[in-house]
């Protein structure tokens, strides 16, 4: 028997019952198109979850912060030596202190006669030389700035992409809008203003403040002060890189000791003995952020990293697909079992037409095959309007926004918001369900599959039938 | 295409022993008593079939004996549970015999597999049935094809073989109908263009006529004759019916499962007219004109 023909008699056998046909293929679309949903689903989520994460910040970094002592109300030190032992774990890229300091009020002046300052202190961060290069920051122009250890030689800063326009103009009293000058940014990104001062070409000088006017205990210290690069936006680095201002940490202290010196103010000891407030640590990979900050914690310190967030995101989002995909699994299921229900029924009524195809020499095999097509063919034909079924559904449920998964949405904003905008890509807007062409195709063949399995048992019990059931009388 | 002579003739006892592809009981008892038959085209040999009902043995053939020449048409008449279905399924392959062998040709085909049966059905046997057996999802046309279809011929040419075949039993307008619009007497003309399309060399009817009327079942009669008559082709009718017994050149009787009566007999002389579309109809079977008659242990193909 040539397989056309057999094709064509499976074909035949499926229209004549057309009924019958179509709800069973009915069945497998149901199933189908459940399966594709879900896996559409879960290729979504996976998708947004990577764009939230990304919006939050960076995935390889932890943040240690110093309470003061650890968990065990054991007073430790956050300090260089312990940023030096955290440098070492296996797995760390860079490990520095972020220093804010704390007895510091000075500017930094430009422009003609020191026409316009800045306030430094607020928006100044130190951080070890060594690590500026390996925070991720995008350097626009410049270089890294590095250690300045000749108190009479210029500071080497970095600058945030908008530092400039802190500047403000003196000869402006604080009420007059012209004292300041915000970046102007046009419709395609661009700046169109310019500051009041050049970072490349003006010379700028730092005075710090006197802590009393007039006093004759206080003095000013002054530096010159040198721009070595200006590094791009970007608040998953931090808002510094917006307006504010990275030294070297050696730099930053000598510059706060100076001033304290000036200004007799002694050294606050409790806070030299606990260390740093915050280090931040980069490692390798994604992959050794766990180890890492085990490892951290072991030493006393709190951390906090977006493991910490990643993991019950990724752990929920897995529980969602899981309990979807057992959904789409029992319907599938429901659907063979309708198969091969619709295949024996099938069968028993077609007994004698069995038999009188065996009586007219029908080979066995060519009757299994016949039998294993039809429901084949059920199942592709499930396959084929499920994934038109499950196209539909995911356009609708994708202009809907309809969310699946209940709190994820929630996740969305918050940790959008978390992000400050600063993501490239907004979650919230990304598709709920994405269908690729792989999983069309996966899902037809899939089908077709379950149709030929749940053909099997049928069709070997259609190849016993005794040709005599031609030869009966009813 | 001619056929090969050695193919058709009776099976020696000893020979057969020696013929390759052929399985002989070895066991197998020479024919006893009664006068010596000549050698068949269908050798039936000690046949014993017992059907187990439960712990309870039922014989429903003794010990048969038959010898059927090529050509003749023979009526296997008895009444209900006499053993004359259990026969035909026997000689048709339907069922294993539980002793004894029937040999079609050189073939002992209670010795054959299935597909190998199936394969030997395919291009020997014909098949007429009493509920004609059509498939209700095909039309006549593809029903006639049908065996053809098994065989693997090409579309084209089963179709006009199978067109032709219609023709010759009047069912042209009809071909492309499904069996359940056509009357019970088309049905089984369809049926019997079915059974002589591929001209296999013995056509079993099992109770052809049995849900016809009179004047059908005279007009079925009498081309199922004209066709084997045609084409020397041996036919075995099974039936309870003594009126069909008449067309018949050698009436069997059974009772019980046992053969009481064997009578040659001149059959009903008339058998109605040919149709032109009958008389053309050699021409008009290439497929027809193909079947061989080998052993079929060779035959593996489709």
């Amino acid at each position: 028997m040539k397989i056309s023909d057999q094709i064509s008699m499976c074909l035949n056998n499926l229209l004549h019952r057309k009924m019958r046909t179509i709800l069973t293929v009915t069945g497998v679309m149901v199933g189908a198109c459940l399966v594709v949903i879900v896996v559409s689903l879960g290729i979504a989520m996976s998708a947004q979850q990577e764009a939230v994460l990304q919006s939050m910040g960076d995935l390889t970094r932890i943040t240690i912060y110093n309470y003061g002592s650890s968990s065990n109300g054991e007073q430790i030190a956050l300090d260089d030596d312990a940023v030096a032992a955290i440098a070492k774990i296996p797995g760390v890229d860079v490990a520095t202190p972020i220093y804010q300091p704390r007895n510091l009020a000075a500017f930094i002046y430009g422009g003609k006669e020191e026409r316009y300052s800045m306030r430094l202190d607020w928006n100044v961060t130190g951080m070890y030389a060594e690590a500026f290069p390996k925070m991720g920051f995008e350097l626009l122009e410049g270089t890294w700035p590095e250690y300045q250890p000749n108190q009479k030689k210029p500071i080497s800063i970095l600058v945030g992409e908008y530092t400039a326009f802190n500047f403000e103009d003196t000869k402006r009293k604080e009420d007059d809008q012209r004292r300041y000058r915000w970046a102007e940014i046009n419709e395609d990104g661009e700046v169109i203003n310019t500051p009041f001062v050049n970072f490349n070409k003006d010379d700028l000088i730092l005075h710090t403040e006197k802590m009393e006017e007039d006093s004759p205990d206080s003095t000013v210290v002054t530096r010159e002060i040198k721009v070595a690069g200006r590094i791009k936006k970007d608040y998953n680095k931090g808002w510094e890189t917006d307006q504010g201002i990275y030294m070297d940490i050696g730099d930053l202290k000598a510059l706060e000791s100076a001033y304290m010196k000036a200004n007799k103010i002694k050294a606050d000891s409790s806070r030299n003995q606990s260390g740093y407030n915050q280090v931040r640590v980069y490692v390798h990979s994604i992959d050794d952020v766990d180890s890492v900050d085990a490892a951290i914690k072991d030493m006393g310190f709190e951390t906090e990293s977006l493991e910490s967030i990643r993991k019950p995101m990724q752990d929920s989002v897995k529980q969602q697909q899981l309990f979807l995909g057992m959904l789409g699994g029992v319907s599938l299921l429901v659907a063979a079992i309708g198969i091969t229900n619709t295949m024996f029924m099938s069968i028993y009524e077609r007994t004698r037409e069995i038999g009188v195809m065996k009586v007219l020499g029908c080979k066995v095999a060519n009757i299994r095959s016949v039998f294993l097509m039809e429901a084949g063919a059920i199942g592709f034909l499930g396959g084929i309007a499920g994934v038109l079924l499950s196209l539909a559904a995911s356009a609708i449920i994708n202009y809907f926004k309809l969310s699946f998964s209940g709190g994820n949405q929630n996740n969305v904003y918050m940790y959008g918001g978390f992000g400050r905008g600063g993501g490239s890509v907004d979650p919230s807007a990304m598709p709920v369900s994405v269908i690729p062409l792989w999983l069309v195709g996966a899902a037809i063949v899939f089908a077709t599959l379950v149709g030929l399995l749940s053909g099997v048992m049928p069709a070997n019990r259609a190849m016993k039938i005794s040709a005599l059931e031609a030869i009966k009388h009813e | 295409m001619e056929l090969q002579k050695d193919d058709f003739l009776p099976a020696p006892v000893i020979a057969a022993e020696e013929t390759v592809g052929l399985e002989i009981d070895k066991n197998e008892k020479k024919p006893l008593s009664g006068p010596p038959q000549k050698r068949g085209f269908v050798s039936v040999r000690h046949l014993r079939k017992v059907y187990r009902i439960g712990d309870e043995k039922v014989v429903a053939l003794g010990d048969i004996n038959l010898e059927i020449q090529q050509g003749q048409i023979v009526c296997i008449i008895g009444t209900s549970g006499s053993g004359k279905s259990t026969l035909l399924n026997q000689l048709a392959g339907l069922e294993k015999p539980t002793k004894g062998s029937v040999y079609i040709g050189n073939t002992n085909i209670s010795r054959l597999d299935e597909n190998r049966l199936a394969s030997f059905r395919q291009r020997h046997l014909g098949f007429v049935f009493q509920s004609y057996n059509l498939l209700p999802t095909l039309s006549a046309l593809e029903n006639v094809a049908l065996p053809m279809i098994f065989r693997g011929v090409p579309k084209s040419k089963r179709d006009k073989a199978a067109m032709a075949m219609l023709a010759a039993v009047g069912l042209k307008k009809r071909a492309h109908h499904r069996p359940t619009q056509m009357s019970g007497g088309q049905q089984q003309r369809a049926g019997i263009a079915r059974a002589f399309v591929t001209r296999p060399k013995v056509i079993f009817a099992d109770e052809p006529t049995g849900n016809l009327d009179t004047k059908t079942t005279i007009s079925i009669m009498q081309m199922m004759v004209r066709f084997a008559r045609k084409y020397h082709e041996t036919l075995v009718i099974v039936t309870h019916d003594p009126e069909i017994a008449e067309y018949a050149d050698r009436v069997v009787t059974l009772i019980d499962g046992a053969i009481t009566s064997d009578k040659e007999q001149t059959p009903i002389y008339d058998v109605g007219e040919a149709s032109p579309e009958e008389t053309l109809l050699e021409e008009a079977l290439p497929v027809a004109a193909e079947p061989k008659l080998q052993g079929d242990a060779e035959e593996s193909n489709q």
